[in-house]
């Protein structure tokens, strides 16, 4: 699996979570809309959600509103300057409204949740107000959702434990509905937090988790490693499964099914099962997991042992090359002494005894030798290119084919050639390679454009595509008939003849070798009498 | 051997050029020969013999590297390692250009290092260079004995 597979994959996720946050903060929004909407006609229903409950205060049913705006546009941090500024507006409105209102149970009461609707919060039979739990809920949600904005890790972690808490005392309240147990609904003789403003709260705090889920505490829910894949399977069962047990205990002990301890037991031995049986599923899907882990482990274990052993081969292969190079500089070249000293010395001992003929062929068998001794030279120079050890280093070729030019036009100052090299061209290579490269590359343009009347060579790069690097050399030389053109770098291999240009057809054979040991690629375009133009990437 | 070349060389046709070459160039010290490692280090250092003279030494030597039972890097090693033939100038004379030939014969101590030409005219030109310089010109290092 590649890395950019795990991190597309915690994108989909993470989106996942996102679009669930802005799902929760659009369902509070209209919550609280709906709760308005019962005070303003006066429906029970839409007040309490069923006649016998507690109904939520308006203000609170504002908040939840406040908070929902928050929250919709802290998912988006592309959103608008503007956008996040009201963001901003609402998460500090709800942590006021919420710190006025908790100030009110201990000190100065504003009546801040009697501000809407006051007649009908009096008529009911308990005044409504703003429950002090659900006010300490508001200010940490507040808090939460103003810590939403912050790109610190340490805030957003901060953020999801105010968020956690949330979840916390929501939990409490609707556990306590669903158990009947008011000492968890509210606080002390104060008013209760509604069953719906519970419900609301747990939706909020679950939206606040997942609005940035890639960092703080959430993000091992969308994570990759094992542990996150384990969260993700066992999470929604712990969370599903004990209030559901709770809830199946106190209903079967209302209904006088059993009494408390028979409903205990039942409790705990459902839980023992039902958890049991999630580990240990979960255990197996986990050791296949392993199992095909050590898999993969054993294969890319027997690939690398392979990938050794082709290194030794390669080396051994090399050492055999180095040392077949080596008798053929040495060993082919002392017969090749014997032939043409030993001519040479025919000629000039006994030229009497030989006819004109005789000498001619003795010419020829000395100039075939020399000839001879100039291919095993050329011979050993592209072997050594092909042998050497390489380093890569930033490489100043503007100076280098400065330098080449230099030296061409010291050597043969009869020639006038005009050397156009663009500056700052700088290729990663070996230096000394790259060296001989630009010889070769240049050495042919000067040697192509000697018939010229006005020889122009120049140096230089094309605009970098895909961060590669295209240099080039032209020249307005003999050039080249473009269907030869694979053949150009071919070792011993001539588009022209000897009496032409005189060569051997290694200097372009060097160059491909240069560059292949750089990875690289080598072109050349030309037409006959148009000159050339070679191109290579290192 | 006063005076003499020892040429440290087993292809008999270089020997008959380099004999050749010496004489087109009236370089008329003796030339002595020795065929293998082993042979040239007798000659020098004495073999079962005992203590040889030690004023009984060549003016300088042309080693060759490739040579039959002791490879020439090795004679030149053990010619350097003896204080009779420490200062002797020795110069290797071989067709190897590899950069570790040339290394390992420098830093052994070798005094100079002809790569042999494939053109007779070019290696007659080096060989009289040679004994022009490290005959004639150069300042032989004293005796030691």
């Amino acid at each position: 699996m590649t890395s950019g597979k795990a991190e597309s994959r915690i994108d989909v996720r993470a989106e996942r979570l996102e679009g669930s946050a802005r799902c929760i903060a659009g369902s509070l929004a209209a919550l609280g809309l709906l709760v308005l909407a019962g005070w303003a006609t006066d429906t029970r229903t839409l007040m309490s959600g069923t006649p016998r409950l507690t109904a939520m205060n308006p203000v609170t049913a504002i908040t939840f509103v406040l908070a929902a705006a928050s929250l919709w546009n802290s998912v988006d941090r592309r959103s608008s300057a503007g956008a996040a500024r009201v963001g901003v507006v609402c998460a500090w409105a709800v942590v006021v409204i919420a710190a006025v209102r908790l100030i009110g149970y201990v000190g100065p009461d504003l009546g801040i949740d009697r501000l809407v609707f006051p007649e009908s919060l009096d008529a009911e039979p308990i005044p409504n107000r703003m429950a002090p739990n659900t006010a300490t809920a508001f200010l940490l949600a507040g808090i939460a959702l103003l810590g939403l904005r912050s790109m610190g890790s340490r805030t957003l972690v901060a953020a999801h434990l105010a968020g956690l808490a949330v979840l916390g005392i929501s939990m409490f309240t609707l556990c306590g509905y669903a158990y009947r147990a008011s000492g968890l609904t509210q606080v002390g003789e104060f008013i209760p937090m509604a069953f719906h403003t519970a419900a609301g709260f747990a939706a909020l705090s679950v939206g606040i988790l997942f609005a940035r889920p890639r960092v703080g505490m959430v993000d091992v829910l969308v994570r990759e490693e094992t542990g996150s894949r384990i969260a993700r399977k066992l999470l929604p069962a712990v969370i599903g499964i004990a209030p559901v047990l709770g809830w199946l205990r106190v209903y079967g002990e209302h209904r006088r099914m059993y009494d408390s301890s028979t409903g205990t037991a039942i409790m705990v031995a459902s839980w023992v099962g039902v958890m049991g049986a999630t580990v240990w599923w979960q255990a197996r899907v986990l050791n296949r997991a392993d199992v095909k882990r050590t898999e993969a482990e054993r294969e890319v274990e027997a690939l690398n042992s392979k990938l050794r052993r082709d290194a030794i081969e390669i080396e051994a292969t090399n050492r055999e090359l180095e040392a077949f190079s080596y008798s053929v500089s040495h060993d082919l070249r002392a017969p090749l002494r014997s032939i043409t000293g030993f001519s040479q010395a025919l000629l000039e001992d006994h030229a009497g005894g030989l006819d004109e003929q005789g000498r001619d062929y003795l010419d020829r068998v000395v100039r075939a030798g020399q000839r001879m001794a100039e291919l095993i030279e050329d011979i050993m120079v592209l072997s050594r290119i092909s042998r050497k050890d390489m380093q890569r280093e930033p490489v100043d070729l503007s100076v280098a084919a400065l330098d080449v030019a230099h030296g061409l036009s010291e050597s043969q100052p009869q020639r006038n050639v005009e050397v156009d090299v663009e500056p700052g061209l700088v290729a990663d290579g070996d230096p000394k390679l790259l060296r001989i490269l630009m010889e070769n590359l240049l050495a042919n343009a000067w040697k192509f454009t000697a018939l010229q009347a006005h020889p122009r060579i120049e140096v230089g790069a094309l605009p970098s595509k895909n961060g590669e690097r295209v240099f080039y050399v032209q020249d307005n030389g003999a050039g080249f008939d473009m269907e030869h053109a694979g053949r150009l770098f071919t070792p011993f291999q001539r588009l022209h003849s000897e009496a032409q240009f005189p060569g051997n057809g290694v200097g372009l054979a060097t160059v491909q070798r240069v560059v292949r040991r750089h990875g690289g690629r080598v072109w050349a375009q030309g037409k006959v009498s148009q000159g050339a133009t070679f191109f290579f990437t290192v | 051997m006063r005076h003499a070349i020892l040429l440290v060389e087993d292809t008999e046709d270089d020997i008959v050029l380099t004999r050749r070459a010496l004489k087109k160039n009236n370089l008329t010290n003796p030339l002595v020969v020795a065929r293998d490692g082993q042979e040239a280090l007798d000659l020098l250092l004495g073999g079962v013999a005992g203590d040889p003279d030690p004023d009984d030494l060549p003016s300088m030597i042309l080693l060759d590297l490739q040579l039959p039972k002791v490879d020439g890097l090795e004679v030149l090693r053990r010619l350097r390692a003896n204080p009779r033939t420490r200062l002797l100038p020795i110069i290797i004379l071989t067709s190897s250009k590899e950069e570790r030939d040339l290394v390992q014969g420098y830093s052994n101590g070798a005094n100079s290092y002809i790569r042999k030409p494939v053109d007779f005219d070019q290696f007659s030109e080096a060989v009289r260079q040679l004994g022009l310089y490290w005959l004639v010109l150069n300042e032989a290092p004293p005796r030691v004995g």
